[in-house]
């Protein structure tokens, strides 16, 4: 979206570093919107690399730009949804059979009765892929998804569980995938953050933004948190408004003050980031409200989002807002729904999911629809999960546990081939059997979809070369194999 | 600093070993070296396959075979962990040996093709292929620099690693740098300076001294008045009577205080997803603001939140102390109550190891560690320290007095309690139940055995169950409705009568204490014979346990936690004092003469100067662990005093740094007159005047000028925080409500009792924010703008504001230079 003029760029290069009066003429250059626009401050490339990162990437042939990765917050049953299994019903009721291989689960429910699924299944699409009636939107784009149902992980609780889906460690202080992601492959848009995160709500989920953090890389590759409703940008708009003329007077005194600093060569790089962070700041300023502004969508668009029904207005809002970030480069988008474990359906899964699936299934089937109508779907990988699934068993009578053993998640786009379902669970849909894919596994693959070798994709951290999966996951290259 | 790299490790050049090479050229027929194999021609191996070797086969090899072909068990007489035991191979043969399908012997059996390894799980195909493209290309193993460690053996080398030779006390060097060196610190940095032709910069100004001391060591900048006394100080020891004073202030504990919490990652609230208040964690943090200011040695305040409860247990200040155990996360819902008492003493065993011993413990846990002299048993002697410990919640701590005033108050109020009290069981008990029901049988057993008939292992899981019925979080009289309700009013009405009497500000804290005189044993996860591992230093230094006493006034504890404070401030204890010293030294100039603060191992940084580390840790304990004093031989040094301008000195001096989140949140309300300096108590509203420091930490929702200015998280031990840039950051600085109101604050001040007289005011702006008179080009640029601003037609507030704004955005001002 961008045209760089390099002479301009150099210009400012200058004015930048030499001239010293950097700040403030930068942001006149934003602000006047001169063509500062898609410029970068590392030169000749449109991709704009956060610094320290590791832009000899990609690595291999890349068959997704952008991800969307759409957090379920809390634990989706796979049992009520993708993961039908009659054995389950058949059983409903009774205990868990002795063959089974019993798990540690956060309540302790596991010897409960079996609990069977109350939904309706058929199937859908040409592939025939079996979804429950809780899903009836995302049911049509069934030869879109490659739905995974042997997805297992290690954190047993919450904490450990989000951490990980993000992190690939239960434990807290890795970088999260998105930062791994722009520590990589960096933006496609300096006007905007690389690494988004969209909250439907106040509510922060668990573990807060650690799980965008950059861990233990540098902090600019931390994600950015934008806010659901109106302005979801905290501080894009002055809370004292000044016209320009003052403004830029402002600007031009501290451009002053910074111009005559004795600087060494560590503090002025520190000087530059900084200078760097308010350009960012004020191209954001500039470009962000046109990003984030959903009034300039039809009225259809934002019908099909859901955005005119109160339950499914704020995840609409989300994935309307990560298909406009997408479009404009943004490369990793994170969505939560659901947050603070919302979809933690220990008791009364009827009820809880029955609204948690409303609130969420049409807006994220109108953002499947809307990138492929786009022609964004081959070049956006979309991924739809929680931290962990649910048990057969049920608690309370008529809830289930956490199941960390076996789950689903599902794909889609990216060079993804739809119509799939890989993997198995058991009969009862409690451990994970054939193609097992663990978090780890799923991280290398997704780095893979991006053209990222996940194994050279290394960060040197108190010594140790570092990775995404921790030295211990694969690329599942079923995922890629139509 | 952490370095990006695409390969790996990057070294290597290593022939395959000589025997390899034998069997290449003797090459007996049924024991031919694989025919897929390429010859290993090479000499000396890429850094590629090298770093190819480390990413892809070693760590399987290690995940898969080591087991039992590794250090401990050799199945089959086969061993795979080194070069030599892959090629000797075991009772089938060599490893590289071709069978008769034309494979190797090692690519057969992972291939089930005869041998079928590993026996349980086939490898994953992908980890099959890897294993035959390693073994056709002539399965290279590189040499590797800093070989993996032997296990349970140490060499030489390994007791004479800098960190764990016995601190030495250097001489003094005698050169004085022409009379630039204060005192011996300068010596020392002089001699390094002039080793690589370097000269010091020239001493900082006041201004610059004064802002620099004042951000160090109070965590603010200077007002005006103090700016004032200090320049016009015309007495040869002006400098040392402003340390003094600055030391001798309680904001100086209000801001060291600040790095000891980041080391033991302190919080107002739980951590994970329910995030519980913590509303008496701020004991502890006081504790740690009084210890600083009162200047308690360090020995002292190692030993007291270590031990406190053994060693003083009726001094409630001493108590208090050992919140230091209660500052971790933890999960008031957790349902598995064994992991969590494992998790529990993991968590202190990880971040003792961190904060005192600069020993990353925590690879230790689960092997020998791969390459710090530190066995997996050295973990457990660690943790076995606080086996005994009873993870309980907070209990009140009466002092005598206050002890006996509260048996008095108890007979006047029994009736009304006992009342009370049958209201509330039923509450409790369906609390009770419904918390039970979570719980595996025997817990449930546990938990209703009667106590003096479990083992002190169960009695630590009783405690664990019996804090979650307990929790703070639960609140009886809130579930009572309607008429019950207004009877509990009415009791509570009759109980608060008594309240003259009641003994007044008990406290209530986390403490310490044992399970009993006895420990529950400390057992190496997956230990077969179950071997009850005792308490003891590194083996490394001092393979005997420690020598435990009953500690004399608490019967009821074991003593081994009193054994370790001993261990940790013995003066021969090459740890200790080196890793303290370092982090006041790191403190003061920005990094550490270990780059690494809590990691002075193999993998952690060497010291830029061993001797100099060494001069300090000796110059502590001979202070008497004094901190004040190594603060103050520090900051008085010339090093500390020179100035910044601009040149790339490679050598100590005061590191320009960006202000840290509470220091600029405290600078904000400072540059305006409101920072309130009221001291300690329970933790204040994020958004009031108060200190940052007593402000309300909850983990989950720190406020957004906290968490964008790099705030640890308390989430996990810090020994240097991040300094992070970002777009948000500066929107933050720009636009955000509360800074703005803040900034109309200081506005405010300025325009309400500044000079009426423009240059006059500017000078006066400058040295209120940048702590500095203006220059002239800047006091014009200032009086321009007060110009242009009345010329056309606008309010002189409006020019003040505008200045105010660019100095606070400033690059001087958001630095400490």
């Amino acid at each position: 979206m961008s045209h760089i003029d390099p002479t301009r760029y150099l210009s400012r290069r200058q004015m930048l570093t030499q001239g010293g009066t950097g700040f403030g003429a930068l942001a006149l250059a934003s602000m006047l919107g001169d063509g500062a626009r898609g410029a970068t401050a590392d030169g000749a490339s449109a991709v704009n690399v956060a610094p320290g990162s590791a832009a000899k990437l990609p690595h291999l042939k890349t068959t997704a730009k952008n991800v969307i990765f759409l957090f379920m917050e809390g634990g989706p049953s796979h049992l009520d949804t993708f993961d039908y299994k009659p054995k389950l019903q058949e059983l409903a009721g009774q205990p868990l059979p002795k063959s089974f291989k019993r798990v540690i689960t956060a309540m302790g429910e596991i010897e409960s009765p079996l609990l069977g699924s109350k939904r309706k299944w058929s199937r859908h699409g040409e592939s025939g892929m079996l979804v429950s009636d809780w899903l009836p939107h995302i049911a049509t784009c069934a030869d879109d998804l490659t739905v995974v149902r042997s997805c297992w992980t290690d954190g047993v609780n919450h904490s450990g569980g989000v951490c990980q889906m993000n992190t690939g460690s239960p434990l807290a202080g890795r970088p999260s995938l998105g930062s791994w992601v722009t520590y990589g492959l960096g933006t496609e848009n300096a006007d905007l953050p690389s690494f988004v995160v969209l909250l439907d709500g106040k509510e922060t989920p668990i573990n807060g933004p650690r799980n965008w953090g950059a861990g233990f890389m540098p902090g600019s590759l931390q994600g950015t948190r934008f806010y659901n409703g109106p302005s979801p940008i905290p501080n894009l708009a002055s809370s004292r408004p000044i016209d320009a003329s003052r403004r830029q007077r402002r600007l031009d005194l501290v451009a002053e003050l910074n111009r005559d600093l004795a600087v060494d060569d560590s503090e002025r790089s520190e000087l530059e980031a900084r200078i760097r962070s308010y350009e960012l700041a004020f191209r954001m300023q500039a470009a962000a409200p046109e990003a984030v502004d959903l009034s300039q969508e039809t009225r259809a668009t934002k019908a099909m989002y859901g955005m005119d029904a109160e339950h499914t207005e704020p995840h609409g809002r989300s994935c309307l807002l990560a298909r406009r970030l997408v479009e404009r480069g943004v490369r990793f988008v994170q969505l939560y729904h659901g947050a603070r474990s919302r979809w933690d359906a220990h008791s009364k899964i009827e009820q809880n999911h029955t609204k948690l699936c409303r609130e969420m299934d049409q807006p994220v089937a109108a953002l499947l629809k809307d990138l492929k109508m786009r022609g964004m779907l081959d070049e956006t990988l979309v991924i739809w999960g929680g931290e962990f699934g649910r048990t057969p068993t049920s608690e309370k009578g008529a809830g289930r546990d956490h199941n960390p053993t076996g789950f689903t998640m599902w794909m889609a786009g990216g060079g993804i081939p739809g119509g799939r379902v890989i993997g198995q669970t058991d009969e009862l849909g409690l451990h994970a059997v054939e193609d097992r894919i663990h978090v780890n596994d799923l991280h290398a693959s997704i780095l893979y979809a991006m053209g990222v070798d996940y194994r050279k994709l290394v960060y040197l951290h108190e010594g140790r070369p570092e990775r995404i999966d921790i030295n211990r996951g694969r690329v599942v290259k079923k995922l890629f194999q139509a | 600093m952490d370095r990006v790299r695409f390969s790996v490790v990057a070294f290597i050049t290593v022939a395959l070993s000589p025997l390899l090479f034998l069997l290449l050229i003797t090459g007996a027929a049924h024991l031919a070296v694989a025919a897929e194999t390429t010859p290993a021609n090479a000499s000396t191996l890429s850094a590629e396959a090298a770093a190819e070797f480390e990413r892809d086969i070693r760590p399987l090899l290690a995940e898969r075979c080591h087991k039992c072909h590794g250090p401990n068990r050799q199945e089959a007489g086969l061993r795979l962990d080194t070069h030599e035991g892959l090629l000797a191979g075991g009772d089938s043969g060599p490893s590289l040996a071709v069978q008769d399908s034309g494979l190797s012997l090692l690519v057969e059996a992972v291939r089930r093709e005869s041998l079928e390894m590993p026996p349980d799980d086939p490898l994953p195909a992908e980890e099959v292929e890897l294993l035959a493209r390693w073994v056709k290309a002539g399965a290279p193993w590189p040499k590797v620099e800093a070989p993996l460690r032997n296990q349970r053996t140490f060499s030489d080398e390994d007791r004479n690693f800098w960190s764990l030779r016995p601190v030495s006390k250097p001489e003094v060097p005698t050169n004085d740098g022409h009379g630039w060196a204060r005192g011996a610190i300068d010596r020392f940095v002089w001699r390094q300076l002039a080793a690589s032709d370097q000269r010091p910069a020239e001493e900082a100004d006041r201004y610059a001294l004064l802002r620099r001391l004042c951000f160090d060591l109070w965590g603010m900048p200077p007002t005006p008045e103090q700016i004032e006394q200090f320049v016009n100080d015309s007495s040869p020891d002006a400098y040392e009577k402003l340390v003094d004073r600055l030391l001798e202030s309680p904001r100086y504990g209000e801001r060291w205080a600040q790095h000891w919490l980041d080391l033991v990652r302190y919080a107002d609230s739980d951590g994970f997803k329910r995030d519980d208040p913590r509303p008496h964690a701020w004991r502890y943090r006081d504790y740690v603001i009084r210890a600083f200011n009162k200047d308690r040695p360090y020995d002292q305040f190692v030993t007291e939140q270590l031990a406190g409860d053994e060693i003083a247990p009726d001094d409630p200040d001493v108590l208090v102390a050992t919140g230091y155990f209660h500052c971790g996360i933890y999960e008031s819902n957790q349902a598995n109550i064994w992991l969590q008492r494992t998790e529990l003493l993991n968590d202190i065993t990880d971040v003792t190891g961190d904060v005192f011993l600069g020993m990353s413990m925590s690879c230790a846990r689960c092997h020998d560690h791969k390459f710090d002299p530190v066995l997996q048993e050295d973990y457990y002697r660690l943790q076995a320290f606080f086996s005994p410990l009873v993870m309980r919640g907070a209990v009140s701590i009466p002092t005598p007095e206050q002890q006996a005033q509260q048996v008095a108050w108890e007979a006047e109020t029994t009736e009304v309690r006992t009342r009370m009290n049958k209201m509330a069981q039923p509450h409790m008990k369906g609390i009770r139940k419904s918390r039970m029901q979570r719980l595996d049988r025997r817990l449930n057993e546990i938990a209703d055995a009667d106590p003096s008939t479990l083992s002190q292992f169960d009695k630590q899981i009783a405690a664990l169950v019996e804090r979650q019925l307990t929790h703070e979080s639960i609140n009886i009289p809130a579930q009572m409705k309607g008429k019950e309700k207004t009877r509990w009013q009415t009791l509570e009405g009759e109980l608060a009568q008594f309240d003259s009497s009641k003994p007044k500000n008990v406290a209530v804290a986390h403490t310490a204490a044992d399970v009993g005189a006895s420990a529950p044993p400390t057992i190496i996860p997956g230990d077969t014979s179950e071997r009850d591992i005792l308490p003891g230093p590194l083996t490394i230094l001092d393979a005997a346990p420690a020598e435990i006493e009953s500690p004399a006034g608490a019967s009821e504890s074991t003593g081994r936690r009193t054994a370790l404070a001993r261990w940790l401030t013995r003066r021969d204890n090459p740890l200790t004092a080196r890793v303290m010293a370092n982090r006041i030294w790191q403190h003061h100039f920005g990094e550490g003469l270990v780059a690494t603060p809590s990691n002075f191992g193999v993998t952690g940084a060497k010291p830029h100067d061993a001797e100099l580390l060494d001069h300090l840790a000796t110059q502590l304990v001979d202070d008497g662990w004094s901190l004040k004093s190594l603060h103050r031989r520090i900051v008085t040094s010339a090093t500390y005093r020179q100035k910044n301008d601009g040149s790339n000195d490679t050598v100590w001096r005061f590191a320009p740094r960006r202000l840290e989140g509470e220091q600029f949140r405290d600078a904000l309300y400072a540059l305006s007159d409101r920072l309130d300096d009221t001291a300690g108590g329970p933790p204040a509203n994020t958004d009031s005047p108060r200190r940052s420091i007593y402000l309300k930490k909850v983990r989950n929702s720190p406020p957004l000028v906290f968490s964008v200015f790099d705030v640890p998280e308390r989430i996990d031990s810090v020994a240097r925080r991040d300094t992070t840039t970002t777009p948000i950051q500066a929107l933050l600085v720009l636009n955000d409500p509360e800074q703005q109101e803040r900034i109309d604050a200081i506005v405010d001040r300025i325009a309400d009792r500044g000079s009426a007289n423009d240059e006059q005011l500017v000078s006066e702006m400058f040295l209120r924010i940048l702590n500095r008179p203006s220059t002239s080009r800047e006091t014009k640029m200032g009086e321009t703008l007060f110009a242009d601003v009345a010329a056309e037609g606008r309010k002189r507030k409006e020019a003040i504001a505008d200045l105010t704004w660019a100095l606070l955005n400033s690059h001087e001002f958001l630095f400490v230079r």
